[in-house]
């Protein structure tokens, strides 16, 4: 569903638009961008947690903290980076109470910097096949390599907005998506 | 009749807690002034790392430590075990705590960390350098210090010339006799009188320039109230040692 332009009810208008509705007080609007994102970031939540209410509750957190926040966002840059960070913090908490993980962990590949390399030649057939490869194994993975890989293969995001989903600078989203997908076979190597 | 309930959706549930009042945006300024703190503690944080780093400097200076750098590799090795470590990590830790508010903003997490921290680390430095060596600042304070400088800026002060720890290999001592080659002298740290045997194979340690109440540092081997030195240096209480880059005076 689109949300319209008044008086011109054909053309859709972007999120950051929506967003500065809502910023200027139109708070119905707010709802455009829930049915934007809702699904996108429930699929999201799947990947991390497994309970279909955590992953609801959840998501209905980070579009109450969205809306609280939305004063914060820059209407000229783009809203779904700004949103899928908030819901990122939020499903990795909710991964971290389940996994009891470290709160702080030393990431070296965000320590030097790394070349930008985004493979242009990564066909659609092995964007498939990683694909099928994650599903299966998905909740083996490393968190850290997990939520950049569903970023890349089921989001489908760019490296600039992974980075900026991730705030961690482009170069290292190259190298991680790499190590992850290194990761990622060895993984399946086991299984088989 | 038993009506099922429709389960409420989530937009269902924001908006009316929206409408409600239940849940409110934060107002533009809230975010303004989020960001101003952040810009405020940066800089806050830059100010303490510079002086720290400045002091760090001074007390190696007035304290007559940077002294030791030229009495050899013992000397190094004294220095390096007087070092005032607890101010360095404490000056580290600092740059990290930096290094994670300039990561709140865009370009500071675009930088690789690695970067940041050696970026921030080399300005501090520098800018530390620069204040203890190309300006009085450190030396105004150091005479104001007895006259009620501020907390906790009074405490550093009042600590900056510290002697160095009993048997430490090294002492401040003041000359009370001068026989040869070899001086008697009170220790600052106590009322001990210790006995100096200059060191034999360093030309620039005769007692020529010494005199009866000059204060020196000795770095050496103590035991039984002899010190086999091997070096000594004269260090003048009034004057803290010479900035290397003394600012040019005002015609």
């Amino acid at each position: 569903m689109y949300y319209e332009v008044v008086g011109q009810p054909d053309s859709p208008i972007c999120d950051e638009q929506i967003a500065k509705q809502v910023q200027e007080g139109d708070r119905e609007a707010f709802g455009f961008l829930v049915d934007r994102y809702q699904s996108k970031l429930q699929r999201y939540g799947t990947k991390f947690l497994s309970r279909k209410e955590d992953i609801e509750d959840i998501v209905q957190d980070v579009f109450m903290s969205a809306y609280k926040n939305i004063k914060s966002f820059h209407t000229d840059e783009r809203f779904s980076p700004w949103i899928y960070r908030i819901a990122h913090n939020a499903f990795v908490n909710g991964l971290r109470k389940k996994e009891r993980s470290p709160l702080i962990t030393i990431d070296f590949d965000t320590l030097v910097s790394h070349a930008i390399y985004e493979d242009p030649a990564e066909s659609e057939r092995e964007q498939k096949e990683t694909r099928d490869m994650l599903d299966k194994v998905l909740t083996r993975i490393n968190p850290r390599y997990r939520e950049i890989l569903v970023l890349h293969y089921f989001e489908e995001m760019p490296y600039r907005d992974i980075a900026e989903v991730l705030k961690i600078p482009i170069g290292t989203v190259g190298v991680r998506i790499r190590r992850a997908k290194e990761a990622l076979k060895k993984i399946l190597t086991k299984t088989i | 009749m038993n009506q099922q309930k429709k389960p409420i959706s989530i937009k269902d549930k924001i908006l009316t807690d929206i409408k409600s009042g239940e849940i409110t945006m934060r107002p533009k300024i809230y975010f303004t002034l989020k960001i101003a703190a952040l810009i405020v503690g940066a800089f806050a944080v830059v100010a303490i790392s510079i002086f720290i780093f400045n002091f760090i400097l001074f007390t190696i200076r007035i304290s007559g430590q940077d002294n030791l750098l030229g009495f050899g590799p013992r000397g190094w090795e004294v220095f390096v075990r007087h070092f005032p470590w607890h101010l360095l990590v404490l000056d580290i830790a600092l740059i990290i705590g930096l290094q994670w508010l300039l990561r709140q903003f865009k370009f500071g997490y675009k930088i690789p960390i690695l970067y940041l921290l050696l970026g921030l680390l080399c300005v501090t430095a520098v800018a530390g350098f620069a204040l203890e060596r190309g300006t009085p600042f450190n030396d105004r304070l150091y005479q104001m210090r007895g006259q009620g400088l501020p907390s906790p800026l009074g405490g550093f002060y009042d600590r900056a010339n510290r002697p160095p720890p009993l048997g430490g290999g090294v002492c401040r001592c003041t000359i009370t006799a001068i026989t040869g080659n070899i001086l008697t002298v009170q220790d600052s740290r106590s009322t001990t009188t210790l006995s100096v045997i200059l060191p034999a194979n360093d030309p620039r340690a005769t007692t020529t320039s010494l005199k009866v109440g000059d204060i020196v540092l000795v770095a050496g081997d103590q035991q039984d109230g002899v010190i086999n030195a091997f070096g000594v240096r004269k260090i003048s209480p009034d004057d803290p040692g010479p900035r290397r880059f003394t600012p040019p005076s005002p015609r």
